[in-house]
């Protein structure tokens, strides 16, 4: 029975991938561009440390330090998965943070349940304004969910 | 106080149990639920899903105590097959006895198994509970039915309710009619898209739960062979039924005997549709059973023997086709039924040996897994 369940998934993966293949689906954004403004109270947050991470395969993280505007940017991230190819939920954990002190302050998270990049906001791009001393709240807009304090426009 | 979650409530969970896996999200997750669940005291079973082939303990999913409009109830919340360790399982089919002592699929009870002494401390340690939500999605549907199986099994808590959304088979026929009944069936929410592969396996002798009944929403064609399985689907599909009554509720067609009878007919028709997985899943049911009535062979699973259920059910019907003429008859037409499915026509008069039934069984399981994948092009 194990074979023959092997078989059947086997054959359902293959084509599957196959399938894949021909569209090049392979290739899956594990976090899209990112463009945030980021201030406090109004104002600019110069040079303050912002870490991006996420989590598909392992945790990884890159880091960056906003400009004198309180602008930062990241580029996209792509990784590849056999997991892609299997009958599963893509599950993208992603997270901003800004490091105040000692302390980390996450000011947006996303399950991110897509392959392609700017899913997070359904295809926009990912450009931000974070006014940190905003409530972070739930968004369920862009069919993933959505915590954070951050606005953007519509 | 409502005591069912509504179809959104349920398929949010399912998905948003995900999310606990990682330490990203793990607490956007417990935050937005802490008005409905006693988040403090929650728990995260790290299990192991990989079978073993690849064992990885990580989170798999919450329980905890409802609080607010869900005080009195409890959620056990399974998350589903999110990474290649998960995806493994899948492919990790054998059967084994259930801890409640019905064949289930080994990978599921390997699943649960890890999880089962972290499940027991919670159950045990609920106070003025009556209600418990089991909820997940794919792999975690299937987790999730085991464990609303044992929960009421083992525990005083009077109703225990099931919602899983592109659940694949869990168990034996045994296991699945004990299982309906224990829960009773409208207690489970058993939610699939007409072109989600997923729950079409594992393939026969596998049943759903509940037996009879489910909630089978149409969905359309997709290049994707899976894209009906996501759960983005099946929260899209929730959100616009409102509420379960607005969610169409199908039996799975139920096949008389007389319509069986007539599909093994020599004169009946053979083509390979869709369908032709539903009446032949019932004509192999449709037989088997008449081998073990006819002959009183059981057809034992597990045990200490290399041999898979597959063979023992070639054997068993190689068996039962030598010993009585009844049998050999009904026996005779399912393999020239599914020969002919796979393109080979049977000559009279040809003996059927175990070897001869295996090899028909495989090559028409590969033919189905063919149209499992097509099925997305075709329905709709």
């Amino acid at each position: 029975m194990r074979y023959t369940i092997i078989l059947t998934l086997s054959l359902i993966l293959f084509s599957g991938a196959k399938a894949m293949s021909i569209l090049g689906i392979g290739k899956t954004c594990v976090f899209s561009a990112v463009k945030v403004r980021l201030i406090n109270n109004g104002l600019p947050m110069k040079n303050a440390q912002v870490i991006r991470r996420w989590e598909w395969n392992s945790l990884q993280e890159d880091k960056t330090i906003t400009d004198e505007n309180g602008y930062f940017e990241f580029p996209a991230v792509f990784e590849k998965s056999l997991a892609r190819i299997l009958p599963i939920e893509l599950v993208i954990a992603q997270g901003l943070y800004v490091v105040e002190g000692d302390e980390e302050k996450k000011i947006w998270s996303n399950s991110k349940r897509e392959p392609e990049e700017n899913a997070e906001f359904n295809g926009k791009t990912f450009e931000l304004t974070c006014e940190i001393t905003n409530e972070m709240k739930t968004y369920r807009d862009f069919g993933s969910r959505m915590r954070t304090l951050c606005t953007w426009e519509d | 106080m409502s005591r069912t979650l509504t179809p959104i409530y349920a398929a949010n969970l399912a998905s948003d149990v995900y999310d606990v896996k990682s330490v990203i999200t793990r607490d956007d997750f417990l935050d937005d639920y802490k008005s409905d669940m006693e988040i403090k005291s929650a728990n995260l079973p790290s299990g192991i899903t990989g079978g073993y082939i690849f064992n990885k303990p990580h989170v798999i999913g919450m329980f905890s105590a409802g609080k607010g409009k869900y005080k009195g109830q409890a959620f056990v919340a399974i998350k589903g097959t999110a990474s290649l360790y998960d995806a493994l399982t899948d492919l990790n089919a054998g059967v084994h006895s259930s801890h409640t002592g019905f064949q289930v699929h080994q990978g599921f009870y390997y699943a649960l198994n890890s999880i089962l002494q972290e499940l027991r401390q919670f159950v045990s340690g609920l106070k003025g509970v009556s209600v418990i939500h089991c909820v997940g999605h794919s792999l975690g549907g299937a987790i999730a039915t085991l464990a609303a199986d044992w929960i009421k099994a083992n525990s005083a808590i009077s109703t225990v309710k099931l919602y899983a959304f592109g659940s694949p088979r869990v168990g034996l026929e045994s296991f699945a009619a004990k299982c309906t009944s224990r829960l009773v069936a409208n207690n489970v929410y058993r939610v699939y898209h007409r072109t989600d592969p997923v729950p079409m396996v594992p393939t026969w002798p596998f049943y759903h739960v509940p037996t009879n009944t489910g909630y089978l929403v149409d969905s359309p064609a997709s290049i994707k062979p899976w894209e009906y399985h996501l759960m983005k689907h099946y929260m899209r599909s929730a959100k616009s039924a409102g509420s379960w009554e607005g969610m169409a509720s199908h039996c799975p067609i139920k096949h008389m005997d007389s319509a069986i009878e007539h599909w093994l007919q020599p004169d009946g028709v053979v083509s390979f549709a869709a369908s032709t997985l539903e009446i032949l899943n019932a004509a192999l049911i449709y037989v088997i059973k008449k081998v073990i009535n006819l002959s009183g062979i059981a057809i034992v699973v597990g045990g200490g023997t290399t041999l898979t259920l597959l063979d023992r059910m070639a054997m068993y019907m190689a068996k039962a086709a030598n010993a009585s003429k009844d049998l050999s008859i009904w026996v005779y037409h399912l393999v020239k039924k599914m020969a002919a499915l796979i393109g080979i026509k049977i000559k009279g008069g040809m003996d059927f040996t175990a070897s001869f039934i295996r090899q028909v069984f495989m090559s028409l399981h590969r033919k189905i897994s063919e149209v499992v994948w097509r099925i997305g092009q075709e329905v709709g």
